[in-house]
């Protein structure tokens, strides 16, 4: 009898000979490592040649749903996609929303790994325990909308699920993003790449099937306290959604512009979640067994929107954003609107359907064009060197331009498309002074001289800067319901955002592991349980009576295996730093003299390494591994502890 | 000893424009005068400055009150809730 949530299948797919087959994994592997990144990770430590080419048939590409998919608890609408990204060489491992984790997991599977390579692109037909390799050469080269509808046309079913990559994808963007249901996105690190490169445009699943659990009534109990307290505890996300954080951030001086290059953002009530709620917002949407509902739905086509005092737009009765492809959340706000120095609400939505259209992390994305538009302003680039393209601060055409020519990977997009850490080696002539990066993978819109962890965690994190496995300082500046969940294992007092002692890294320590949970478990971020909540879940699910602590060190384990498998790598505890701009004060703004010393930085990024069981060096020990009963798992996979 | 409390977004619902406050010595007495619905994540700026709940306040200090996204909130949904759209 498998552990409940699971089937006891791991489906293995190789491309380049056609085959597949199933593993059959022992039940420690689903209780210590639970799914999702934990489960990427082990598998990438155990499988992928050292060294392999991203984007060559060695990469794995890993589809990994949790336990908890196919449970119906809400917030389990997601599933993760991992492999050794093409952008920074590092590990990536993303998460994505809407429906085809829930859908796959009923077709009969815990996990699909991509082995190889295809000769012609073909698509991956999967539905209640069956498996097809079936041609995608009509598919080749169209938007993400048409591909879904397509298969489900062509296999006559509209509750098929399409997990995809983009043309974006299909033209190895390094930041090309795997979309499910036409525009969520598992963003981060460019897996929509490695999917091109195998030629794999979709994976396309049904299931009918009903995935086991052991207890259902446990993870009843926690369904219906989000039913009776979302609309409190998860008030923003229902009135407003991520959105809100322009306003709010950009109060605080905490919302990237220009590159992270400027303190204010001036026109951020331009492009403000409260703006598109009363232009262009014709909806709200969610995901799968979610009442939340924290999706934006967006739709322009004529509207002058005369007398509002905001929305300002070069592209009034010019050009439509289909609603199809969703709405911008905060990251595409900013990384497409403030920290390009875009002001246009109709741009930067038109800029957020091209992500979705053609399959692009919006923040890798945004952050680049943000940087070429900073060496334009400087000097570093010019027309000549980009066969006639050019751009600069604010200008929203260019953007839009910009997009389509790295998607597309034309003209000067070509270059563009390899993201900004080998765009400045190219440049030259110190244009790595303007890189805001770590690892190669480039900064999301939170501003780490406002939220002083939150910068070690960009430095820490192991896929390159990244806010979800991260801590958000301003969440514990007050008493409330997240200090609160924190107290289970150890309690704090508030501490200011922009404190760095041992404290806020112990804090961060819990935190950072219980955020690599919910990436195993797999549950949404924005769904307001705590330890208790999941812990109880888990167990109901599972029949394993895990406590909190231990789940804590399920997210612990994750986030190890991922640091073994980047040391092997190559990466070291010289990769775990701060781009230096990020560091040093800004001269205005609320954040006026706010900043982050070195010895600040490596003091706290120290401390967190004991807290790990890592050495100074940022190696884990073999200590640890024991601690952490890794060592069994690994047992025959290379790894180097201390 | 007066300090005078700004609002933005949605809590500009609880707080009247250029409401003072006498009294309270730090950011946590004041939020606690206010007796919001307990809010979620509270961005904390005092004088324009980044604050926390132990953060001192004095005599003509500005205390604005940012909402954030996280955490829990005992208020009620309110307003109209636009159209869900599948």
């Amino acid at each position: 009898m498998p552990v409940g949530g699971t089937w006891g299948k791991l489906l293995h797919v190789d491309l380049t000979d056609g085959r597949h087959w199933i593993e059959e994994p022992p039940d420690e592997i689903y209780i210590k490592l639970v799914g999702g990144r934990g489960l990427t990770a082990y598998l990438l430590l155990r499988d992928l040649p050292v060294g392999a080419d991203p984007l060559g048939p060695d990469n794995l590409l890993i589809f990994a749903p949790g336990v908890l998919q196919g449970s119906n608890l809400p917030g389990s609408g997601r599933h993760g996609v991992g492999g050794k990204s093409p952008l920074t060489g590092a590990i990536a491992s993303s998460e994505a929303g809407g429906w085809w984790g829930h859908e796959f997991k009923r077709a009969g599977f815990d996990a699909l790994i991509v082995h190889g390579q295809s000769p012609k692109p073909v698509y991956l037909w999967i539905h209640d325990g069956e498996v097809e390799i079936r041609s995608a050469e009509h598919l080749w080269g169209k938007d993400t909308a048409d591909v879904e509808w397509a298969i489900q046309a062509e296999l006559d079913d509209k509750r098929i699920r399409v997990a995809q990559c983009g043309i974006a994808g299909e033209n190895l963007a390094l930041f090309a993003n795997v979309l499910n249901d036409i525009n969520r996105a598992a963003g981060r690190g460019g897996l929509g790449a490695v999917m091109g490169s195998k030629r794999l445009k979709a994976v396309a699943t049904r299931g009918t099937l009903r995935v086991p659990v052991a207890e259902r009534s446990r993870i009843g109990a926690v369904s219906k306290w989000l039913g009776d307290n979302y609309k409190t505890q998860a008030a923003w996300a229902v009135e407003i959604g991520t959105p809100r954080n322009v306003t709010s951030l950009g109060a605080a001086s905490a919302l990237p512009t220009n590159n992270f290059g400027k303190a204010m953002f001036d026109e951020r009530d331009r492009i403000s979640g409260e703006l598109m709620q009363e232009t262009i917002l014709i909806g709200r949407d969610t995901c799968q067994v979610c009442p939340i509902t924290c999706k934006q739905v967006v739709e322009y086509e004529d509207a002058t929107f005369e007398g509002n005092p905001y929305l300002r737009s070069d592209f009034i009765n010019k050009l439509k954003v289909d609603k199809a492809y969703g709405g911008p959340e905060y990251e595409t706000l900013g990384s497409l609107g403030s920290a390009c120095g875009v002001d246009d609400l109709i741009a930067v939505a038109k800029a957020n359907e091209y992500t979705a259209r053609w399959g692009m992390d919006s923040i890798s994305l945004g952050m680049t064009i943000a940087f070429v538009m900073e060496c334009f302003e400087n000097g570093l680039l010019t027309p000549e060197m980009t066969g006639g393209f050019k751009i600069g601060w604010g200008d929203a055409a260019g953007m839009l331009e910009a997009i389509d020519l790295i998607a597309h990977r034309r003209g000067f997009g070509d270059k563009m498309a390899e993201g900004s850490k080998r765009l400045a080696k190219w440049i030259g002539n110190g244009a790595e002074a303007y890189l805001v990066e770590v690892k190669g993978q480039e900064l999301p819109m939170h501003e780490p001289r406002f939220k002083h962890a939150l910068g070690v965690g960009y430095a820490v994190a192991p896929v390159g800067a990244d806010h979800m496995m991260n801590m958000h300082d301003t969440a514990y500046v007050s008493p409330g319901a997240t200090l609160e969940k924190v107290a289970e294992v150890q309690r704090f007092e508030p501490m200011p955002a922009t404190y760095l002692g041992h404290e806020k890294m112990e804090l961060f320590y819990h935190e950072v592991n219980w955020k690599h949970l919910l990436d195993c478990g797999i549950v949404c971020h924005f769904h307001p349980y705590n330890y208790r909540h999941v812990s109880e879940a888990l167990a109901g699910v599972t029949g394993h009576d895990y406590t909190p602590r231990e789940i804590l060190t399920v997210g612990e384990r994750a986030q190890t295996l991922c640091r073994l498998f980047n040391l092997r790598e190559g990466f070291s505890a010289e990769d775990d730093i701060m781009p230096r701009r990020v560091m040093k004060a800004f001269k205005e703004g609320p954040l006026a003299g706010v900043e982050i010393t070195e010895e600040a930085f490596f003091t706290a990024r120290n401390y967190w390494y004991g807290l790990m069981g890592w050495t100074q060096a940022g190696v884990p020990t073999a200590e640890r591994i024991e601690k952490l009963e890794l060592s069994d798992l690994l047992e025959g996979v290379q790894v180097a502890t201390a | 000893m007066a300090v005078t409390i700004q609002a933005t977004g949605i809590l500009k619902q609880h707080i009247a424009p250029g409401l003072t406050l006498d009294g309270v010595r730090t950011v946590g007495e004041a939020v606690a005068r206010l007796d919001l619905p307990e809010m979620g994540e509270l961005i904390l700026l005092v004088n324009g400055r980044p604050a926390y709940w132990e953060t001192a306040l004095a005599d003509g200090d500005v205390l604005h009150l940012v909402p954030g996204i996280s955490g829990g909130n005992r208020r009620p949904a309110t307003g109209q809730e636009p159209p869900v759209y599948r």
